[in-house]
């Protein structure tokens, strides 16, 4: 059985989303030219995300997404896991014949159950989480 | 296909020359800002979050530039947290810095309940102007940082040439675009997302909106006066040089949105 972990430009440490995962992974970025293309990043951007995963245990694969997450299917046991934001990019006939696990970076703060549409307000609900 | 990318490079010259040849990019200028944990740490280390509180506001501040590595996932606000935590001895001494961590889940939280004020005004603007009256494209002079205020053309290039803006400098460039300029908020908020290495949508969008009064209950507008209090002497805040700016606040009001008092 294998595992495959994929990240992308809002996920650059690996190593925040493998604590949350039971298995060893390998590490893929999928370097998508045409999504990049579409983002409209600038070459600094892309130079930034690129040398930040030069300190990262990571593979960088040149290719379009689900080619290079196809590319990682060496059989049904497999296991896919992503942030939403990849998994957010992914087709849904895609998503109907491979299963992907969502793993995403830990948040602050605990969200409020109700909507807070001032800052204060959210902070007033919050500040005993961060400030303690 | 998939192509297994190089990892090993003699400095930040030849990853330069490597990157742009996979995107065949002529524009090959990259930011002083270095990339991955290890800037990171750097950055994590000089952090001081006593005089972040006093010192936030003004360009030459003690902000701590981990928005790049936040925003991007290199590290994680808890860890920040942590570190405050470890170098303060009352959480009181850091709370504007903490506060401005918890913006960033603020944002996230506000775009998670209203997905569509990413691109849609969230409230109609207390400008006195209705949306239609603002601009749907970027004037050339400012993308080529060339306006008639010289401080503007200073933190347009800091935008363009480092992909980083002090947060009071974003504040200021959004405000100019749309108050002074009045260009919708949105085309202001793609230009940033465009250049920004830690353009998030929600903190970046929302910001904009706040700035525009679509988020907030009035425009954000400012003066030359308040640039010169928050800036140092690498700007240039000669009155010749920023003409539209150097007005009081009440001038600026009346000028910036004539079809309705606005409570500045």
């Amino acid at each position: 059985m294998s595992a495959v972990l994929f990240i992308d430009e809002d996920h650059l440490n690996p190593r925040l989303l493998l604590n949350k995962i039971d298995e060893q992974c390998l590490v893929i970025f999928p370097w998508d030219k045409s999504y990049f293309e579409s983002r409209s990043y600038s070459f600094k951007q892309l130079f930034f995300f690129y040398e930040s995963l030069l300190d990262e245990d990571v593979n960088i694969y040149l290719g379009e997404l689900e080619t290079v997450v196809n590319s990682f299917r060496k059989d049904e046991q497999t296991s896919f896991y992503m942030p939403m934001s990849l998994i957010n990019r992914l087709s849904n006939e895609f998503l109907s014949t491979t299963k992907v696990t969502s793993v995403d970076l830990a948040a602050l703060t605990e969200q409020p159950d109700h909507f807070c549409n001032r800052f204060f307000q959210y902070w007033r609900e919050v500040k005993k989480q961060v400030m303690s | 296909m998939v192509k297994l990318l190089r990892k090993n490079f003699l400095d930040r010259d030849e990853l330069r020359h490597y990157l742009a040849q996979i995107h065949d990019d002529t524009d090959e200028s990259i930011s002083p800002i270095m990339g991955g944990r290890k800037a990171c740490e750097v950055k994590l280390a000089n952090m001081k979050p006593k005089l972040y509180g006093r010192t936030r506001n003004h360009l030459q501040g003690d902000v701590t530039y981990l928005s790049p590595y936040l925003s991007r996932g290199v590290i994680a606000p808890q860890e920040v947290i942590n570190k405050i935590k470890d170098s303060v001895d009352n959480m009181r001494e850091a709370e504007k810095l903490v506060q401005e961590l918890t913006w960033r889940d603020f944002w996230t939280h506000v775009a998670a309940h209203r997905p569509e004020w990413l691109w849609q005004d969230a409230e109609p603007y207390k400008t006195g102007w209705q949306a239609t009256d603002y601009a749907d494209t970027m004037p050339e002079d400012i993308l080529a940082a060339q306006t008639d205020c010289a401080c503007i053309n200073t933190f347009i290039d800091s935008l363009h040439n480092t992909g980083y803006v002090h947060n009071h400098a974003r504040m200021y460039l959004a405000a100019y675009v749309i108050h002074f300029r009045r260009v919708k908020w949105q085309v202001g908020a793609k230009w940033f997302l465009d250049h920004l290495l830690d353009g998030y949508p929600p903190s970046n969008n929302l910001s904009w909106q706040w700035v525009a009064s679509t988020f907030s209950h009035k425009p954000y507008i400012f003066n030359l006066g308040n640039v010169d209090k928050y800036t140092g002497d690498d700007i240039d805040t000669t009155p010749d040089n920023n003409r539209p700016l150097a007005k009081t606040y009440a001038v600026l009001t009346k000028e910036l949105f004539p079809n309705k008092r606005v409570d500045v």
